[in-house]
């Protein structure tokens, strides 16, 4: 079976602004899913809160719109119990960045095959534009009356010393570069984060047009190379991340790469973990037989408690 | 034999006090991390091995190495849900466990075990312990030198003094098997049980430290206290704790995933599950009890029996996740092992505090179920049953348990537990993992307006549709909707589900109910960990309503109050909990109160006392001795 646009097109009309980033990234996200011709049934795309999470219901794939903050862990438990799907989470800057910064790190120590595309625009768009943790220190913008106090976090920075083994960076309006990083983070097998710098034309929209991204941003030099070519060589795993971590900072405010910064293929997913362990998953075990009585066989564990 | 038992049975049932009857109250103690522990598992092992029934309960601080804690196990001929204030026999070999500890402040952290000895009971202590501080005369006092059997076990072994210290928890049993008559080679045996897969060595060292004991107290000429008498069993029982159990019925139920944040008293239950891989049980131990929350209802989305154990605390954390299974009609099961709360309040201690705000917890309404167990059997029964309500009506259950019985130690039947997995059918409810049967042109719709208001749910995965969810208010589809005759209908479907699952949920699963309530003195309507007290002293003047569904509430609690000569309502929280819910649902203020608050659990003969204080007129009677 060969997956269509089409076949992927809205049950639900979307009701974002006119111009708004979070089209660019759909689109790309369908796109790339025709790209890999994924099954839509096994697919799930996980959001939190915020413009960017109605995403789900926009495309015809499962979706779970959750809580602010929540997608990271609820697709976590999504792809625990069925490493069958692919797990896809669209959520803001915000959501990801600031209440669910705990599970965006924690994310990094067990390395579950969930890919995280984090729509980055700055600001927290439904709820009238306020600073988000990306939004760099004194810029002043729409929705808040002063330039903004708090200083920025740097999403690469923390995804590559949480333990993420995939990190990317793009813009909402390249449609073709999107396409061809969320398709390299979804055959990537193990945790992935592309940071998506999204228009706002509403309440970020000088920082944050399609112009303003042209002069600022700028692909990663074609002799950097991210993707560790021995899994196993953890001193080359070193070495690539000492490299992706010159490359990210040497970006600032108003100059910033786009394109893959680190890419390790780490066979020590969370499910080859959990499977070393001979813990199958959930999804793959009967719990009950044709007359619906418990498969489960206690005769071990009671054997162990009985006097 | 059969026959005096089954006359034991009805002169119990009249309130006679058989007075040959073994019922026994044995209690060791001490600083925590000196092994007290093994004592206290080897203790209990023995006499279940000896053919007895135990009932045990442990009592810590939040600490771990040095504070004072302490077991009570009670060994009798028929099963026990409880403990009584007293005890038969003590052994203490360290003095602050006998005279209590004070703070910088002056201040008693504990007072000592000298005065929970029932006259004519027995205590053992070091003989480094001035007796003649303890002032006792209507007790057995007996001093075992304790260094001496070490450094002669050490001797003989060539090994240091020092690294024998630990094995006082085997002097402790082996004096107290020596006093209570049991054999040696039972003793033995147990030894090498309890530390089996332990080195040779450390078999050796304590087997050898139990022979010495038994010379040495032998040789001192120490009378035992009794002869008591090997028993068989009819089946198998087990060694069991109310963790234990709650983690059987979980994996009866084909729970295949249990996510859990570090807290006491709830983690043993988790850690239990990951030590027997044969659950095929998958554990994980994320960054917060808000992950653990979202991790379990992603999991139950995706078609897993998932569940979690936790306490107050974790449960407060969870809160907002909690309100988006109800409002998404997920399947999951939280297990509250409740603490003494408000905030951390006492980890180590029990209390019923969780009641209110369970029964609210979260923003708005919506629909939920709540149980509550009351002995360490409906435990297993409980947390198994909950994950097929949780699927047959499509909400969160919670499972309100409670320190005094997950850390309860009991004699439990094996076949008990074979015979509960027999007679459990695994219901899924409206869940389809196969095809959609759609009309040509429509759409799946998870969240369809029934008659029932239970809708056919599908996962991620569905060859044949997809799915979605949203913690918005939704259109049957699972889209955002915020149309005001929809939201009318919604709210109507996830609180309609109440007027079929009281339909159909048996009595046994609503509420227990012994004696009759027009006939009895006294009803006494209670629930949770305050149960095993209430069953150890219920005589045939006393109805007893144990109320097991919380939510939605029982109907038929309102006609069984009322038919009441008289009411008292008995519960481990200083608000009256239970009172306050029953009066809520039925226009009912039971009239009569039995509260107990200090974190300590409900004893059976303190529970007796009370309830004869309010069958004589008084109105409240708070438990708070100890």
């Amino acid at each position: 079976m060969t997956i269509s646009l089409k076949d992927l097109d809205p049950h639900e009309m979307n009701d974002w602004c006119p111009g708004c980033g979070d089209n660019g990234i759909l689109a790309a996200l369908k796109n790339t899913i025709v790209n890999l011709n994924l099954d839509p049934h096994k697919m799930v795309v996980v959001s939190g809160i915020g413009c960017s999470s109605k995403l789900p219901n926009f495309i015809n794939t499962n979706g779970v719109h959750t809580l602010h903050g929540r997608p990271i862990p609820f697709a976590e438990g999504i792809k625990l119990a069925n490493p069958d799907l692919t797990v896809v989470i669209d959520s803001g800057d915000g959501d990801t960045y600031g209440i669910g910064m705990g599970h965006f790190i924690s994310a990094g120590r067990r390395n579950v095959d969930i890919k995280l595309f984090v729509h980055d625009n700055g600001v927290y768009s439904l709820t009238k534009g306020q600073a988000s943790p990306t939004l760099p220190e004194n810029r002043k913008v729409k929705g808040i009356p002063e330039p903004n106090i708090n200083g920025a976090i740097n999403p690469l920075q923390l995804a590559l010393f949480s333990g993420y083994t995939f990190i990317a960076r793009t813009t909402s309006y390249n449609i073709k570069e999107q396409v061809d990083l969320m398709s390299k983070a979804i055959k990537h097998k193990g945790l992935a984060l592309v940071d998506i710098l999204q228009g706002c034309p509403t309440y970020n929209s000088e920082f944050t047009s399609s112009q303003w991204f042209l002069q600022h941003t700028k692909p990663l030099p074609q002799t950097y190379d991210p993707l560790v070519k021995n899994p196993a060589d953890m001193r080359e795993v070193k070495q690539k991340k000492k490299d992706a971590l010159s490359m990210m900072m040497e970006d600032d405010d108003m100059s910033i790469h786009t394109g893959v910064f680190f890419q390790w293929e780490n066979p020590d997913t969370f499910e080859n973990r959990l499977q070393n362990r001979g813990i199958p998953s959930p999804l793959s075990q009967q719990i009950a037989d044709k007359d619906n009585n418990s498969t489960i066989d206690l005769a071990k564990t009671l054997g162990s408690l009985i006097v | 034999m059969l026959c005096r038992r089954y006359l034991y049975v009805i002169l119990r049932s009249l309130g006679v006090k058989i007075a040959n009857e073994i019922d026994i109250s044995w209690m060791t103690g001490g600083k925590q991390g000196s092994g007290i522990d093994v004592a206290l598992g080897l203790f209990s092992r023995t006499m279940i091995r000896y053919g007895y029934h135990i009932y045990g309960y442990r009592e810590y601080h939040s600490n771990i190495i040095g504070m004072h804690s302490y077991f009570i196990v009670r060994t009798t001929e028929a099963e026990k849900n409880s403990l009584g204030g007293k005890v038969d026999l003590a052994v203490f070999f360290d003095k602050e466990s006998v005279f209590g500890e004070k703070n910088r402040h002056s201040e008693a952290i504990h007072s000592g075990h000298v005065g929970d000895i029932a006259p004519g009971g027995t205590l053992i202590i070091d003989s480094a312990v001035d007796r003649s501080m303890i002032q006792r005369s209507d007790i057995r006092i007996i001093q075992i030198d304790s260094t001496k059997i070490i450094y002669n076990v050490a001797a003989r072994l060539k090994k240091g003094p020092g690294e024998l210290a630990i094995t006082r928890n085997v002097i402790a049993v082996a004096s107290s098997a020596y006093l209570m008559g049991i054999d040696t080679d039972t003793l033995m045996e147990m030894i090498k049980e309890e530390f089996r897969g332990k080195p040779v060595t450390v078999i050796q060292t304590d087997s050898e430290i139990a022979k010495e004991t038994i010379a040495y107290m032998s040789s001192e000429k120490i009378q035992p206290i009794m002869q008591l008498k090997k028993r068989e069993h009819k089946s198998r029982y087990m060694y069991t704790e109310g963790f234990t159990a709650a983690a059987l019925g979980k994996a009866i139920a084909g729970c295949k995933i249990q996510i859990y944040y570090p807290i006491t008293p709830a983690s043993d239950e988790s850690t239990f599950i990951e030590s027997h891989p044969e659950f095929k049980m998958r554990v994980v131990q994320p960054e917060s009890e808000l992950a653990v929350i979202c991790m379990v209802t992603g999991a139950a989305i995706a078609g897993a029996r998932a569940a979690t154990s936790t306490s107050g605390p974790g449960l407060s954390l969870m809160t907002e996740a909690i309100t988006y299974a109800g409002i998404t009609e997920t399947p999951i099961v939280v297990v509250d092992h409740q603490r003494g709360a408000p905030a951390t309040g006492q980890p180590t201690r029990t209390e019923q505090g969780d009641l209110a705000f369970v029964v609210s917890q979260g923003h708005g309404d919506f629909g939920r179920i709540i149980v509550a167990p009351g002995t360490v059997n409906q435990y297993v029964e409980m947390t198994a049953n909950a994950f097929n309500y949780a699927e047959r009506y499509q909400l969160p259950v919670i499972v309100l348990g409670e320190k005094a019985i997950a850390q309860a130690s009991i004699s439990m039947d094996a076949d008990y537990i074979e015979s509960f997995k027999g007679s459990y059918k695994i219901d899924r409810g409206k869940l389809n993992f196969g095809n959609v049967r759609l009309k040509e042109g429509e759409d799946y719709k998870r969240f369809k307006f029934t008659d029932d208001k239970i809708s056919e749910r599908i996962i991620p995965g569905n060859p044949s549709a997809v799915m979605w969810l949203t913690g918005d208010e939704h259109d049957e589809y699972g889209h955002p909707y915020e149309e005001a005759k929809n939201r009318t209908a919604m709210m109507e479907k996830r609180l309609g589900k109440d007027a079929l699952i009281l339909r159909e949920l048996p009595q046994s699963a609503k509420y227990g109910l012994t004696g009759d309530p027009s006939k009895a003195d006294l009803l006494v309507v209670s629930w949770g960990g305050a149960t095993g007290g209430i069953i150890d002293c219920a005589d045939g003047s006393i109805s007893f309503l144990q109320v097991r569904l919380i939510l939605p509430f029982p109907e038929e609690i309102k006609g069984i109050i009322g038919k009441a000569k008289k009411t008292v309502c008995i519960e481990s929280n200083i608000s009256g909990q239970l009172r306050a819910h029953i009066a809520s649902k039925t226009g009912i203020l039971i009239e009569n109160q039995i509260l107990k608050y200090n974190g300590r659990p409900m004893k059976y003969d303190e529970l007796a006392n009370a309830i004869s204080k309010i069958k004589n007129g008084e109105k409240k009677v708070v438990l708070n001795d100890d």
